[in-house]
């Protein structure tokens, strides 16, 4: 399917969440982790990433998603050709096994080269590179460390010397692997490695959920994906690695839009756009207006309100500092009885 | 360019304003002490004009006489500022909404009152004898050229920083450099701090790259808490800015995660 940005810029998605997850665990139940794979498949990944662990809990791919398989010994060979998987990934140093490339061509599965990325100055000599011309895609990952924008014209370079697709899979180790994705995808590179959540092994890789929606609210781009249904995703992820999302996660946190501070709450009362960076039902949320210690006096209104009380905004200030005591004690938000309770003893609810 | 980068936390202001995040006076005290004894330059610590509680903790908060600098929010509004001055604090940050998006939908004004207001609080601030920065909220929305103005007048009023706020988290790395790096060029002396959120992920990655572009200043809260996605994480910055430019040799990692994992138990997040 790949990302539709523009007429002429199409961009894979590879997910690796897959074998990240099986890194710290041993068991997995199929049914549940086929349901994932399909969420991610319709928000918007077209390849999934498996390896040999994979493949032993789980031999019996499904059909309808495409794998990919991280070659790393000839026995891995045998497993694609069993398991029907047309592309693989493979490490640059195996590109040196020819009798490996060998068996891979001959049973007509595409090579993926994965080159470490740490230095710049890397990306330029990688045109040393004989071997490279063996594969039919070039990775980069790593690439943790490449803060300056220059890496996208030197791997543009890259590409039209090699005449390849180019993909990368940055790591995360500065939290900056969604924006080198996002750059990459700017750039028209052809192909991104991510996971869900970012989830992975040594400060893991950049997150599918932050990518997709970067690429549609900043590039504006029609990607006619579904994406309310992270939400859906995120819980299959919940129980199939019993790892809780915390509730301020980047697009899947599930109080993302929760708003209580009078100025925000005022706004977007009247707008929500002035406090929002997107329509939450985007992503399948919703906005929340929740009371407690940084409430206004015009939110507290309108809590009444939804609660089926009218009452005036004067009214509404006079019992705002019995809520903030209230919640800076209990030392959370109030609760809709609570705050009711509160309007009550203050004898304002006849 | 990169000669130094200063850290203005902001996790007793921008943080505690996520929602479920109610903090006593008392714990307010205890996480600005621990902000400052981690090398923070600068706390943001509230906002006066809540009135009552707030003010009277921030007061007792500027005599402990803190290592850092101790700075106070205020919305464009001579009202705001006059809670801020019976605090006393060290800085008056004054918030200027800047995107046609803010004075137009949230104040329902125009770009005349943005302008003649600020130079009045600016005014009002810097005559009772106070530093004043400006934040430019949604600066990431806003019409350039509008904002280089506006900047501009703050200059021309010897407001020495300003901040950009990427108020619904927006930037993307190289925007972000591209900006700081206009305004940098057009105004040589102005100081720059860099206000990102996290809604995209790209929080802690648009702050290194403001530092990149020529931002002195980056705004971080403790666990990355704040509005809806949070705001720039404080460790992550940190470790991101030691490893990629070997700035803020002054702050220690260990007492970073030490002092976080106190707050963070303190906020009960």
């Amino acid at each position: 399917m790949s990302l539709s940005i523009g007429k002429n810029n199409k961009v894979t998605v590879i997910d690796r969440t897959l074998p990240e997850i099986l890194s710290g665990k041993k068991n997995i139940k199929r049914l549940e982790t086929i349901y994932f794979c399909w969420m991610l498949k319709e928000v918007g990944v077209d390849l999934f990433e498996i390896d040999a662990v994979f493949l032993e809990a789980i031999p019996k791919l499904p059909i309808g998603l495409t794998f990919i398989l991280r070659v790393r010994s000839k026995e891995d060979i045998l497993r694609c050709i069993k398991s029907n998987i047309k592309k693989c990934v493979i490490s640059y140093e195996l590109l040196g096994d020819a009798e490996l490339i060998a068996r891979l061509k001959n049973n007509g599965i595409e090579i993926i080269a994965e080159v470490v990325i740490e230095k710049l100055a890397q990306i330029k000599k990688m045109k040393n590179l004989d071997r490279l011309n063996l594969a039919d895609e070039i990775r980069l990952t790593g690439m943790d460390s490449l803060f300056s924008i220059l890496w996208i014209e030197k791997t543009k370079e890259l590409r039209n010397f090699f005449n390849k697709k180019i993909s990368i899979c940055p790591g995360n180790m500065f939290c900056d692997a969604t924006a080198l994705c996002l750059e990459g995808i700017m750039n028209g590179l052809d192909s991104i490695t991510v996971s869900f959540l970012g989830y992975g092994q040594n400060n893991g890789f950049a997150a599918l959920e932050e990518v997709l929606v970067a690429v549609k609210i900043l590039m504006k781009a029609d990607l006619k994906l579904d994406l309310s249904k992270l939400p859906y995703a995120a819980e299959y992820f919940t129980s199939i690695t019993g790892m809780h999302i915390p509730d301020n996660k980047a697009v899947v946190g599930k109080g993302i839009f929760n708003y209580q501070a009078g100025i925000h709450a005022d706004a977007i009362e009247k707008n929500p756009v002035t406090y929002e960076p997107y329509e939450p039902s985007m992503v399948g949320l919703s906005r929340e207006l929740t009371i407690g210690k940084h409430s206004g006096k015009r939110a507290v209104q309108k809590k009444l309100k939804e609660l089926g009380v009218v009452c005036k905004v004067e009214d509404a200030a006079k019992i705002l500092n019995f809520i903030r005591e209230k919640s800076t004690s209990c030392k959370r938000d109030l609760l809709d009885e609570e705050v009711l309770d509160i309007y009550r003893n203050f004898g304002l609810l006849r | 360019m990169l000669m130094n980068v200063r850290i203005v936390d902001t996790t007793l202001r921008d943080g505690e304003q996520r929602p479920g995040i109610a903090l006593q006076l008392s714990e307010k005290m205890n996480i600005a002490k621990m902000l400052s004894s981690i090398g923070t330059y600068q706390i943001e610590a509230g906002i006066p004009a809540m009135g009552g509680e707030e003010k009277k903790y921030i007061l007792k908060l500027m005599q402990l006489g803190l290592k850092s600098r101790i700075s106070v929010w205020n919305r464009m509004s001579i009202i705001d500022i006059k809670d801020s001055i019976d605090c006393t604090p060290d800085i008056i940050h004054i918030s200027v909404p800047i995107s046609d998006i803010h004075i137009n939908k949230k104040l329902q004004k125009s770009r005349i009152w943005v302008e003649e207001n600020m130079k009045n609080c600016i005014d009002y601030a810097k005559d009772k004898g106070y530093e004043v920065t400006i934040g430019l909220e949604d600066a990431s929305r806003a019409d350039p050229e509008f904002m280089m103005k506006i900047i501009g007048i703050a200059c021309a009023m010897r407001v020495k920083r300003i901040r950009y706020a990427d108020t619904v988290g927006v930037l993307y790395r190289q925007h972000v450099y591209n900006q700081i790096k206009k305004i940098k060029d057009q105004f040589v002396n102005i100081e720059l701090e860099i206000h990102a959120h996290n809604d995209l992920g790209m929080a802690v990655s648009n702050s290194t790259s403001a530092l990149r572009a020529g931002a002195e200043y980056v705004d971080c809260t403790i666990g990355g808490i704040g509005e809806r996605a949070g705001n720039c994480d404080y460790m992550k910055f940190v470790t991101a800015a030691k490893a990629i430019y070997g700035l803020c040799s002054n702050i220690d990692l260990k007492k970073v995660a030490k002092a976080q994992k106190s707050i963070l138990g303190i906020l009960k997040v």
